[in-house]
C-alpha cells in the first residue's frame, strides 16, 4: 500500500537534503570542472582537474595511505567494541560504573583527545614509551617514524571510538531474546557455541550497520592528522580528507579540491556498495 | 570464578580507557617548569591550580558554556525530530522511490564536508544567518547542514524495523491513526535507540569547532570549543599544562551531563526485550 | 508539561470509547499522553520561535560614523589589542567605530576563503601572515598601498628589508599589497647552562659555521638514555626557517632570484644541503627531526645546546628552567643570509572607505599611544624603528639580546622564499623530503631532485593560472 503521507514525514529531511546537500553537492560538482580563483568568476577547464589528480603520484600515495588506515582501523575497532560490549553486557554489580568509564573517550572532543595522545606519543618524554620501558620494550618513535605514525593514529582512534560502537552493540545484544540462549543452554551447548550460532547471527544486522558507518567514518579521518602530524613524517599520514582540506584552504585551489572530493566520494561509495552487495552472504535476515 | 575474571578484564580495560584522562588531569596541574621533566612525575608537586584561573581568565567560560548548551540542546531536539520522522517513513511505509531515496540519504554521509562547506556558507549568507545561532541550530531540524541526519535515519530505521508489525496493526484496529501510533507507541518503545542517538548527536554538536568558527563572528556567540582554540592559538605553544586545564574545563560539563543522562539510558536498555 | 487531570482522561475514554483499556494491555492511558504531547509540542514550537527570533543579535550601527572591521588571529591577545590599540585609536578618531573579529590561526585562511568565495569580505583591515600572503596578493585580495605609504610614511623609519615579501610576487618591483607591521628573523638560540657545563664560549655575531660545528661537537655527549642525552644542535626540517638560513649562508640557493624556478640541483645548493644533513648523519651533533613534537621541544627540555630557530622562540622560552639567550646566526661562505618572516595588515578590495582603513593601519603600525609594544604581534619586532628601539621592546620580557637581532639588518641580508603556492611546495615537496634526508631515509641527491621537481611543478602551475 503506497502512501503519499510518507512524503510528509520525510519533509524535514528532504528539505535539508535539497538545501544543504544536493544543492551544494551539485554546485561543487560544477566547481570541480573549473579553475576557481577567489574574487573572480570560475573558469571552465573541463576535466583538467581530474586528469591532473589521477596522474599525480602524490594523489595515489594519499589514496593508499587512506586505504591503509581504513584497513587498520575498521576491523580493530569492530573487534574491540564488540569485545567490550560482550564484557559489559551482564548486569552485574557496578557495571554502570564501567560503562560510564568506557564511554568517556567518546565524549571528549577529538581535538582534545588528539592533543593528549600527541603528548603521550612523544618519543622522548611521552607516557607510552615510558610505560613500555617497564616491560623492557623500547617503544618505536611513534609519530616520528613513517612506519608507525599511521598505526599510531589508528590506535588512538580505536581508543576514542570503542565506547561509541560498544553502545550500539549493547543495544543490539539487548534485543536478542533471552529465550534463545536459555533454550540452547538447556540443550547443553557451550558458551562459545551459543555465541557463534545465536549471538553472532542475530547481531549481524547491527554489526553490518557498525561496519558501514565505521568504514565511512574511517575514510574521513581528519582531526587526528590536523592536530597530530600534519601529514608527516614525510607524507606517511597524509590522508584524503586532510589533503582535500589543504588543497582547498591552504593552497586556495577550490576547483582541484572539489574534484578530489568527488573522487573521494566515488571511492567511499564503491566500498559501501560492495559491503551492501555481500550483505546477504553473512547478515541474518528476519 | 568467571566473575572475578570478568571484573579483572573490566578493570584492565578501564585503566586503558582512563589513563589518558588521568594524564590530562596530572598535566593540567603542572607548571611550565615541571612539564618538561623526565621521567614524568605522577603527582605534580606543587600542584599548579593557577592554570585553571588562567583558563577562566583567558576566555568567558560561562558565556561560552551557555552558548554550547543552547546550541547543542536545541540542535539535538531538531535532529531527533527530523530523523525519527524520516526513519518511520522508511521503516514502516511504502512509497515511490523509497530504496533510491534511502541510498541517496546514505550516500550523503560519504561526502567530505570540505566539499559542501563553501556552498553551504553561501546558503547561510543568503538566508541571513551568518553570525547568528540560527545557522547552527535550525539546519538540525532538517537533518543538519553537513548531512548529520543520515546517520540518525539509518540508526532509527534499523530499530524501528525490529519492532513487530503486529503492534501497529493492533493499534490500527483500535482506531489510532498512524501518527498517533508513531508518537505514543513507537517512540516510547524506541527509547534506547533515541537515547543513544540523542547522546551521539549532542556530543557531535557540543564538540564541533568548525561550524561555529565558520558561521559566527562575534565572540559572545561562540561555544566552548572556541575557548580551547584560544588556548591553542599560538602555533607552537608548548603550554600543554594550560591546554590540558582548558580541555578538562570543556569536558567536565558534558561528562556530568552524560553521567546524569546515562541513568536513563540504562533504564531504557533494561526495558528493551520486545521479543520476550 | 502538565498532565491533564485524571478526571478529564476518564471522560474522554467514556465518551469516545476509542482506547479500550481492557482489550489491549499495551494501551495505558495514552490518550492523555497524546493530548499532553500535542499541547507540549505546540508550546515547544512557540518557545522555539521566540528563542530563534531572539537569536539574532544585530549590531546597532551608530549613524553618521564610519565602521571598520578589523580581522586578526591574535586570539589570546585580543584584550591587549582592544585596550592598547583599538580603544586609543577610537579615542583619537571619534568618527570611526572599529569592530574586531579574532579567528583561530588554523582556521584563518578557511574563513577568508569561504567569505571571499561567497562574495563577502571578512573585514576591511585584515591581518595577513607571510605564509599565505603571496597567495592572497596573487588573487588581488587586498589593494596596493604604495600611494598611501609614500604619502604618509618614510622608508627611513622602517626596517625596509622586511618589505619585499609584502610586494606582489615577492620582488622589489611589485606593488605593496599590505603594510608590514612586524617581523622576525632566524636566530641562534643557545642554552647558557649547557655551554657553561661544556666549557664553550657563548656564540656571538662573529661566529662562522666552523665555530658552530666545533661548539656543537663539544656540547654533544655520548649518552644513550634519552633522559641524559645532550645534542649540540637542534635542526628544523624546513618547517620553519633554520634550514633556509643555513643553506643560503653557505652559498646554496633554493629558488632563483626572480623566484620563478627551483635551483635545488645547483652544485652549491647540493653541497650546502649535504653539510646540513651531515650534522645529523655524519657528525651526529643533531637528532633527526620529529614532526609530532613542537619545534624546539628538545631545546626546551634542556637536551640541546643550540638551535637555529625564528626569534619567536623567545616566547616559548619564557618559562625555561635554564639560562638562555639568542644571537645572530653564524656567517657562512656567503655571509649572513637570514630567512625572515612577518605579519602585515592589508585593506581588502571590498572595503568601502580605504582612507579610514589606512588611518587604522597607520595607527597599528606606528602605535602613537606607545602602549603594549612588547605584547602585540606575538611579541615579534615592530618594523617601525621608533617602536623597535624603544626601551619597552628592547628590555621587554622575556629578556634576551634583541639588539643583536636588530643589528642583522645592518650587516646581513634578509630574504624569504615565499611565492604563490609556497605552502604547497613546502608541505609536499620541501618538508617531507627534508625529513627523509635528515633521517637518512633518502640520499641528498634523490631528496633534492624530488624537491626540485615539486617546486617547479607548483610554480609553473601558479604561473599559468593568472
Amino acid at each position: 500500500m503506497k502512501s503519499r503521507a510518507a512524503y510528509l514525514y520525510l519533509l524535514p529531511i528532504l528539505t535539508g537534503l535539497i538545501v544543504f546537500t544536493a544543492g551544494p553537492v551539485l554546485a561543487s560538482l560544477g566547481l570541480s570542472f573549473t579553475h576557481y580563483e577567489i574574487g573572480e568568476a570560475p573558469k571552465f577547464i573541463a576535466a583538467a582537474n581530474y586528469s591532473e589528480l589521477l596522474h599525480s603520484d602524490l594523489f595515489w600515495r594519499v589514496a593508499q595511505n587512506t586505504c591503509y588506515y581504513v584497513v587498520l582501523y575498521v576491523p580493530s575497532s569492530i573487534l574491540v567494541s564488540l569485545g567490550l560490549a560482550l564484557l559489559i553486557e551482564p548486569r552485574i554489580r557496578g557495571i554502570a560504573f564501567f560503562r560510564t568509564l568506557y564511554f568517556l573517550p567518546v565524549i571528549t572532543s577529538i581535538v582534545a583527545a588528539a592533543i593528549i595522545w600527541s603528548w603521550m606519543y612523544n618519543s622522548d618524554v611521552g607516557l607510552l614509551n615510558y610505560l613500555l620501558s617497564f616491560a623492557g620494550i623500547s617503544g618505536p618513535k611513534w609519530l616520528q617514524d613513517p612506519h608507525w605514525a599511521l598505526p599510531a593514529i589508528a590506535i588512538m582512534s580505536v581508543w576514542k571510538n570503542a565506547g561509541y560502537n560498544m553502545m550500539i552493540f549493547l543495544a543490539g545484544l539487548a534485543s536478542i531474546p533471552k529465550d534463545y540462549h536459555e533454550a540452547a543452554r538447556l540443550d547443553g551447548s557451550s558458551a562459545w557455541s551459543r555465541f557463534r550460532h545465536i549471538t553472532l547471527p542475530l547481531l549481524s544486522p547491527v554489526t553490518f550497520f557498525v561496519l558501514v558507518v565505521t568504514t565511512i567514518g574511517a575514510f574521513q579521518v581528519f582531526e587526528q592528522t590536523f592536530v597530530m602530524t600534519n601529514g608527516g613524517p614525510g607524507i606517511s599520514t597524509l590522508t584524503l580528507s586532510y589533503y582535500i582540506w589543504q588543497t582547498a584552504f591552504k593552497f586556495f585551489n577550490l576547483g582541484g579540491a572539489s574534484a578530489l572530493g568527488y573522487i573521494f566520494f566515488v571511492l567511499v561509495m564503491s566500498v559501501t556498495a560492495l559491503q551492501f552487495l555481500i550483505r546477504r552472504r553473512w547478515v541474518f535476515q528476519q | 570464578m568467571k566473575k572475578t575474571v570478568r571484573y579483572l578484564a573490566l578493570a584492565i580495560v578501564a585503566s586503558i580507557m582512563i589513563a589518558p584522562f588521568l594524564w590530562m588531569v596530572i598535566t593540567s596541574l603542572e607548571s611550565p617548569e615541571t612539564l618538561v621533566r623526565f621521567p614524568p612525575q605522577l603527582i605534580p608537586s606543587p600542584p599548579h591550580f593557577s592554570n585553571y584561573s588562567t583558563v577562566f581568565r583567558a576566555f568567558p567560560v560561562g558565556a561560552f558554556f551557555f552558548n554550547s548548551v543552547k546550541i547543542s540542546v536545541l540542535g539535538t531536539i531538531g535532529e531527533l525530530l527530523a530523523a525519527s520522522l524520516a526513519a518511520f517513513a522508511f521503516a514502516r511505509m511504502q512509497f515511490r522511490g523509497k530504496r533510491i531515496l534511502f541510498a541517496v540519504l546514505l550516500s550523503t554521509m560519504m561526502i567530505p564536508f570540505q566539499v559542501t562547506m563553501i556552498p553551504v556558507y553561501i546558503v547561510m549568507r543568503y538566508l541571513g544567518w551568518l553570525d547568528n545561532h540560527a545557522a547552527l541550530i535550525i539546519p538540525h531540524f532538517f537533518g543538519g547542514a553537513f548531512a548529520s541526519g543520515a546517520f540518525g535515519v539509518f540508526l532509527l530505521r534499523q530499530f524501528f524495523e525490529s519492532i513487530p508489525k503486529e503492534l501497529e496493526d493492533a493499534s490500527r484496529i483500535d482506531g489510532a491513526g498512524r501518527f498517533r501510533f508513531f508518537l505514543t507507541i513507537l517512540l516510547p518503545l524506541s527509547k534506547p535507540a533515541l537515547a543513544v542517538l540523542a547522546l551521539f548527536v549532542f556530543m557531535g554538536i557540543w564538540n564541533d569547532l568548525l561550524t561555529p568558527v565558520l558561521f559566527l563572528s562575534s565572540e559572545d556567540k561562540m561555544p566552548l570549543p572556541f575557548g580551547l582554540a584560544v588556548l591553542q592559538t599560538v602555533q607552537h605553544n608548548f603550554r600543554y599544562d594550560l591546554l590540558m586545564a582548558g580541555t578538562l574545563v570543556s569536558i567536565v560539563p558534558i561528562v556530568l551531563a552524560y553521567i546524569f543522562a546515562q541513568r536513563h539510558v540504562t533504564n531504557s536498555f533494561l526495558h528493551v526485550g520486545l521479543k520476550g | 508539561m502538565r498532565f491533564e487531570s485524571i478526571c478529564h482522561c476518564e471522560k474522554i475514554e467514556a465518551t469516545e470509547g476509542r482506547f479500550n483499556r481492557r482489550s489491549n494491555p499495551l494501551f495505558q492511558p495514552r490518550d492523555c499522553v497524546v493530548r499532553n504531547y500535542s499541547a507540549s509540542l505546540r508550546n515547544f514550537f512557540l518557545a522555539m520561535t521566540v528563542v530563534m527570533v531572539g537569536c539574532g543579535d544585530h549590531h546597532s550601527l551608530s549613524p553618521g560614523k564610519i565602521h571598520l572591521k578589523l580581522v586578526h588571529f591574535y586570539l589570546d591577545q585580543k584584550d591587549t589589542w582592544q585596550h592598547d590599540v583599538i580603544d586609543p585609536f577610537q579615542k583619537a578618531h571619534p568618527g570611526i567605530d572599529v569592530e574586531v573579529e579574532a579567528i583561530p590561526f588554523g582556521l584563518y585562511t578557511t574563513k577568508i576563503e569561504s567569505a571571499a568565495a561567497s562574495g563577502t569580505s571578512l573585514g576591511d583591515v585584515v591581518l595577513i601572515d607571510d605564509w599565505f600572503g603571496q597567495d592572497l596578493f596573487k588573487r588581488n585580495y587586498t589593494i596596493p598601498l604604495d600611494t598611501f605609504y609614500q604619502r604618509d610614511l618614510h622608508d627611513s623609519d622602517f626596517f625596509t628589508q622586511f618589505f619585499t615579501v609584502w610586494r606582489k610576487g615577492n620582488v622589489p618591483s611589485g606593488p605593496l599589497m599590505a603594510m608590514p607591521a612586524s617581523g622576525g628573523v632566524t636566530a641562534l638560540v643557545y642554552n647558557k647552562d649547557l655551554f657553561d657545563k661544556a666549557g664553550v664560549k657563548y656564540p656571538d655575531s662573529s661566529w662562522t659555521y666552523v665555530d658552530f660545528l666545533e661548539a656543537a661537537k663539544k656540547l654533544t655527549n655520548n649518552a644513550t638514555d634519552p633522559a641524559k642525552k645532550i645534542w649540540g644542535i637542534l635542526l628544523d626540517d624546513g618547517g620553519f626557517t633554520g634550514v633556509d638560513t643555513y643553506i643560503y649562508s653557505n652559498g646554496g640557493k633554493i629558488l632563483s632570484d626572480d623566484k620563478m624556478r627551483s635551483t635545488m640541483m645547483e652544485p652549491t645548493t647540493l653541497a650546502a644541503v649535504q653539510s646540513y644533513v651531515d650534522l645529523v648523519q655524519k657528525e651526529h651533533v643533531a637528532p633527526p627531526p620529529d614532526p609530532s613534537q613542537v619545534l624546539g621541544q628538545q631545546f626546551l627540555f634542556g637536551h640541546a645546546g643550540m638551535m637555529l630557530h625564528i626569534d619567536y622562540a623567545k616566547t616559548e622560552l619564557a618559562h625555561a628552567t635554564f639560562r638562555w639567550d639568542l644571537t645572530a646566526p653564524p656567517r657562512g661562505s656567503a655571509g649572513l643570509l637570514d630567512r625572515q618572516n612577518g605579519q602585515a595588515f592589508g585593506i581588502t578590495r571590498t572595503c568601502s572607505d580605504p582612507d579610514s582603513a589606512w588611518e587604522l593601519i597607520k595607527w597599528i603600525v606606528t602605535l602613537p599611544s606607545k602602549q603594549g609594544i612588547n605584547d602585540l604581534f606575538f611579541s615579534a619586532m615592530p618594523l617601525y624603528k621608533p617602536l623597535a628601539y624603544s626601551a619597552e621592546f628592547l628590555d621587554g620580557e622575556p629578556k634576551c639580546d634583541r639588539r643583536a637581532l636588530i643589528a642583522i639588518n645592518n650587516y646581513g641580508h634578509l630574504f624569504t622564499l615565499i611565492t604563490p603556492g609556497w605552502q604547497e611546495w613546502r608541505d609536499h615537496g620541501f618538508v617531507p623530503n627534508m625529513q627523509d634526508m635528515l633521517a637518512g631515509r633518502t640520499s641528498v641527491h634523490a631528496g633534492c631532485a624530488a624537491i626540485d621537481k615539486m617546486i617547479d611543478e607548483v610554480l609553473a602551475r601558479n604561473r599559468s593560472n593568472p
